[in-house]
């Protein structure tokens, strides 16, 4: 029993949870926490316990694979790379570099992301180039770059433990963010407060000493409520506001529409919580805020992040330890997929696209000339497939047939390629629908580096040799660099690519992997004003032009899809603590697969009862979009009206039913909200499609 | 009991290098302590200061996951194997008392008892109270249970400078032969004269522990059933169902199986992983059918296991060793501590 512990970071959330990997013959049979770790500090959520059956040998794709009609094929290497080489070259000459592009991975590590931007840029030409942050924190980074100038969380994790107020607006750590969820817990345990915003009674609201249990999609209503009552019993930071902050006349007025009696009608929350929740947040010492999808996911996160902004300045609750606006970045590197640029409209380190000082620097950098339009995101990139002019895509590691809205609207985009290539360790439903797919090594098979949600880059090791013909992706992009006759993407080894990542990236210039093991992880910015990182941002002024905070007047607007006749209840979308995304990894687990049926629709018991659906019975649920059955689970945490589905099980995609009606500044999906209609599928009944047999 | 005098526990560790494969507590690259293999061409010494180790010695011989047979069409082959001669060296009598109590639950399982008889267990009392730790509450230490042990190294001053070997086992008799060492006189002829000094020493040694009064309290609680259903209930809010408590605790041993098939082909392989009671999943039947479908009940039956007077008729002792790890890896606030306080508090 030879076995040896590598020690690297979780691949799942954005906490960046420390991992031994317990390694025998080849194979990681096991993992530790690891107790000395700054941020997990010896703990772990189930998915991390969970982390060996993620990447068992048992469906992992072996080798390249070719689709002929309806099936995969192995091929070499040679050939894929060639075929793909050859098609876009084909389809540049013919329909332009912007009929291309790259879904990078929000999972992948740095090393991965920074290549597939550069791939899009120098190789093919193209600022078509996003990931799923597009779904997730998109509204953060563009709200809070208009009110801040910088996207991130302002705090770190370890702030949890001096504030004196938790607040967590739409957001379920305990179950996602689970080591960061625990650690608000035991802040509660030391006497802090907590209030939490969220339609669903979850475990923290259970425990808090205030719950908003607003309607969904009320987040700007009831925030502006929140800010007339601080301006109009003078709780605001008046010092706070008059030093650090601009526009407060035009801002302040823009509340005069929320008077708490409109808004406790509009929320459904009553006047004198909005009170409490008011009071306690502009008396609080320091008050740390986490939100997450509950406030992104809607046609107006952009604006609900500014209210959230706005609310934190208000109330000065930022600059300082214990305080800030904290988004939950949720995939283990969708804080480094961004800070790497894999967004249409920025280079690495979030240097604008359009600006030709940046364009300049990079094409000097790179050898190349870089594209200057900015690109399709990934939902663009879908839409503008379906009208013809979009014909070549590669996908990293994401599986947006299950992960985006509007499941049906994605399939036929991708149906509609010229090719399609996915990069992925096992077939999810996205790899089903390439044309080729290619093997790539998991977290355990690849040395790189992760950014956590408090920007804490970490290196990741090396633990097992790569599992049968797979590869890095960035070496897959490297090669296919070569083939498609650009030669500055051939770097030796991750630290390469690292390096001169950061040479080019003012955030990260004082990084290096040897100070990344040193420091246990390094938290950007860190650069030559901050040699050891930052664990606190905005402490004296704001990353604005002129270092001030702005606060934006923003408008109360209803969801797109209200229920009605038709289709009478509110669907939202909600993460099970027992897996992880699309489930390509957590499903592999055994312990984890048996916590629950292959599909959860959660409904009050009374809604039950009034659509005669018993609990755990068959359920056909229905929207504009598509239809989904699925079983139903009674739940105390689902008021009468709401309903919530999970999206982790392929054969009950709750993103059939999802609404894509996006956010105009982001084209951030409304996830949260859309209206569906059930009814009970009683024994007997046929199942409506194979996947449910 | 003999004893020896030791110059060093190096010099213990040189001389069964010769022999055994040996695991010994190692500080890792981020200064957790770990189970290491030492190899013979490059051993580094052994650091009897070092705190407890990260992980109890369970994965030894009950691993988290492992193949029990396979199946090829017409012939099931069980795939237990004995593994290499070891040495565990350095365990703690909390970890040690956790064995023991192991080899009693596993005493009919062949793949546990193929790992286990080839393994020679060296023991190391403390001297001092580990972080979180109350061994001598549930009486398991400091100092290291002589039956639980093959060998055990006693330091006999502070500074850990100056040492005496205990050899408990014939394993362990047969383990030291070779080795140049000088016999002690024990002091007194009684029967148990060396028991009843390091009894002396240990007694002086917990003298400057910190003593737990709700950890009693706690306990009482459960086994006079004071602890009502909505109490656990509440606790169990708490309880985010990491299974992180099961994967550390030194006496859990429950386990699930699972047939993997091969995608083409007739083998099928057995194996065996660790599982964890405090899963939804865990009792859950085929019908859908629940008796541990609250939370509370799930996080009650954990505790009656570790603290109850029901199983010391069968075990001897407590579940609970007093290691403590659970309440480090409990993210919900409710591991050991935690909870006993929580239970005492309450009225």
């Amino acid at each position: 029993m030879t076995s040896s512990v590598v020690s690297t970071i979780c691949p799942f959330c954005g906490v960046g949870c420390g991992l031994d990997l317990k390694v025998q013959d080849n194979q990681v049979i096991a993992v530790e926490p690891i107790f000395h770790h700054p941020v997990s500090l010896g703990q772990l959520c189930v998915k991390g316990w969970n982390a060996a059956f993620g990447i068992d040998p048992g469906n992992r794709i072996t080798t390249p694979l070719l689709r002929k009609i309806d099936t995969f094929h192995p091929i070499s290497w040679d050939e894929a790379l060639n075929h793909i080489a050859n098609q876009f070259t084909d389809i540049i000459s013919n329909d332009g570099p912007d009929a291309l592009g790259v879904i990078s991975c929000a999972r992948a590590t740095n090393e991965d992301n920074y290549a597939a931007q550069k791939f899009a840029r120098c190789v093919l030409g193209t600022n078509n180039i996003d990931h799923c942050a597009r779904i997730c924190h998109s509204p953060t980074v563009a709200g809070l770059k208009q009110t801040l100038g910088s996207g991130a969380m302002t705090n770190s994790i370890s702030d949890i433990d001096s504030a004196d107020l938790l607040v967590v607006f739409g957001a379920d750590p305990t179950e996602n963010h689970t080591v960061l969820g625990g650690r608000i817990i035991k802040a509660k345990t030391n006497g802090a407060k907590l209030l939490v915003v969220d339609p669903r009674k979850t475990r923290l609201a259970e425990l808090a000493d205030v719950h908003l249990q607003l309607n969904a999609g009320t987040n700007i209503a009831l925030i502006n409520g929140l800010l007339n009552i601080i301006f109009s019993n003078n709780w605001e930071d008046t010092d706070f506001l008059a030093s650090r902050c601009e526009n407060q006349k035009e801002f302040v007025e823009s509340l005069a529409d929320y008077p708490a009696t409109k808004v406790a009608e509009i929320t459904g929350v009553a006047e004198e919580l909005l009170d409490r929740a008011a009071y306690l947040y502009s008396h609080a010492q320091r008050a740390f805020l986490a939100y997450g999808m509950g406030i992104t996911q809607f046609v107006s996160g952009t604006n609900n992040v500014i209210g959230i902004s706005n609310l934190a300045l208000s109330c000065g609750q930022i600059g300082r330890v214990g305080t800030g606006i904290n988004p939950l970045r949720g995939q283990n590197n969708v804080q480094g997929a961004c800070d790497m640029g894999c967004l249409p409209n920025v280079f690495p380190g979030y240097q604008p696209v359009s600006e030709p000082a940046v364009q300049e620097k990079f094409s000097s950098a790179w050898d190349c000339t870089v594209p200057t339009q900015p690109g399709l995101t990934s939902l663009g990139m879908a839409k503008t497939a379906l009208g013809g002019k979009f014909k070549g895509l590669i996908v990293m590691g994401e599986d947006p047939v299950v992960t985006d809205p509007d499941q049906q609207l994605v399939q036929r985009a991708f149906r509609s390629l010229d090719l399609l290539v996915v990069c992925e360790l096992t077939m999810t439903e996205t790899a089903k629908m390439a044309d080729i797919v290619l093997p790539v090594v998991s977290f355990a098979e690849k040395t790189g580096t992760f950014t956590n949600c408090e920007r804490r880059v970490q290196l990741i090791q090396k633990a097992i040799p790569s599992f049968a013909e797979s590869k890095s992706d960035w070496r897959i992009l490297s090669e296919l660099a070569t083939r498609m006759g650009y030669k500055g993407m051939g770097w030796q080894g991750e630290e390469a690519i690292f390096d001169e990542m950061v040479r080019l990236t003012p955030l990260f210039s004082e990084m290096s992997y040897p100070k990344l093991i040193e420091y246990q992880g390094l938290q950007w910015p860190c650069d030559e004003s901050h040699p050891d990182g930052t664990m606190l941002l905005h402490s004296t002024s704001f990353s604005t032009a002129n270092g001030k905070g702005k606060l934006i007047p923003v408008r109360y607007v209803p969801p797109d899809e209200q229920p009605d006749d038709e289709y009478p209840l509110v669907l939202t979308t909600n993460r099970l603590h027992f897996h992880y995304g699309c489930g390509s990894m957590t499903r592999k687990s055994p312990l984890l697969e048996r916590e629950t049926p292959d599909g959860v629709l959660f409904i009050n018991a009374n809604d039950g009862e009034s659509y005669n659906i018993n609990n755990h019975e068959d359920v056909l649920v229905s929207s504009r979009r598509g239809e989904v059955s699925t079983r139903a689970v009674y739940s105390e945490q689902v008021p009468q009206g709401l309903v919530s589905m999970p999206y982790h099980f392929k054969e009950a995609p709750s993103n059939r039913l999802t609404n894509n009606a996006q956010d105009p500044v982001t084209k951030m999906p409304e996830l949260k909200v859309c209206a569906v209609k059930i009814k009970p599928i009683k024994a007997g009944a046929l199942p409506i499609s194979e996947e449910r047999l | 009991m003999k004893s020896f005098k030791l110059e060093s526990p190096n010099d213990l560790k040189a001389h069964l290098l010769c022999t055994f494969d040996l695991y010994m507590p190692a500080e890792s690259s981020n200064s957790d302590v770990k189970w290491s293999e030492i190899d013979k061409d490059n051993s580094i010494d052994y650091d009897p200061s070092l705190s407890s180790t990260a992980t109890s010695c369970k994965s030894f011989f009950f691993p988290e996951r492992e193949d029990i047979f396979k199946f090829d069409g017409k012939k099931f082959v069980s795939t237990e194997s004995d593994g290499n001669k070891q040495v565990i060296f350095g365990i703690h009598a909390c970890d040690l008392t956790a064995i023991a109590y192991q080899d009693k639950f596993f005493a009919e399982d062949t793949y546990y008892q193929a790992r286990r008889r080839n393994t020679l267990l060296i023991g190391i009392d403390c001297l001092t109270q580990c972080n979180q730790g109350f061994c001598h509450q549930v009486d398991s230490g400091p100092f290291v249970r002589p039956s639980t042990a093959d060998l055990i190294l006693q330091p006999l001053n502070n500074d850990q400078t100056s040492w005496r070997l205990l050899v408990v086992s014939e394993y362990g008799f047969k383990a030291i032969q070779g080795m140049k060492l000088v016999s002690e006189e024990l002091g007194s002829k009684k029967q148990d004269g060396d028991e009843f000094s390091r009894q002396k020493s240990q007694a002086e040694v917990v003298s400057h522990f910190q003593h737990f009064p709700y950890l009693n309290d706690g306990i009482n609680k459960i086994n006079n059933r004071q602890v009502s259903q909505d109490q656990w209930e509440t606790l169990a809010k708490q309880c985010v169902t990491c299974s992180g408590c099961t994967q550390v605790c030194p006496t859990c041993s429950c386990y699930t199986t699972r047939d993997i098939r091969e995608a083409e082909g007739p083998n099928v392989t057995r194996e065996r992983i660790w599982d964890s009671c405090l899963y939804e999943g865990f009792q859950k039947e085929a019908s859908g059918h629940n008796p541990t479908s609250l939370p509370g009940q799930r996080l009650e039956r954990f505790w009656y296991h570790k603290f109850s007077d029901d199983f010391v008729s069968k075990f001897d002792r407590y579940g609970c060793v007093g290691c403590g790890r659970c309440e480090q890896v409990c993210p919900g606030v409710i591991g050991v501590h935690s909870i006993m306080k929580r239970l005492s508090d309450h009225e």
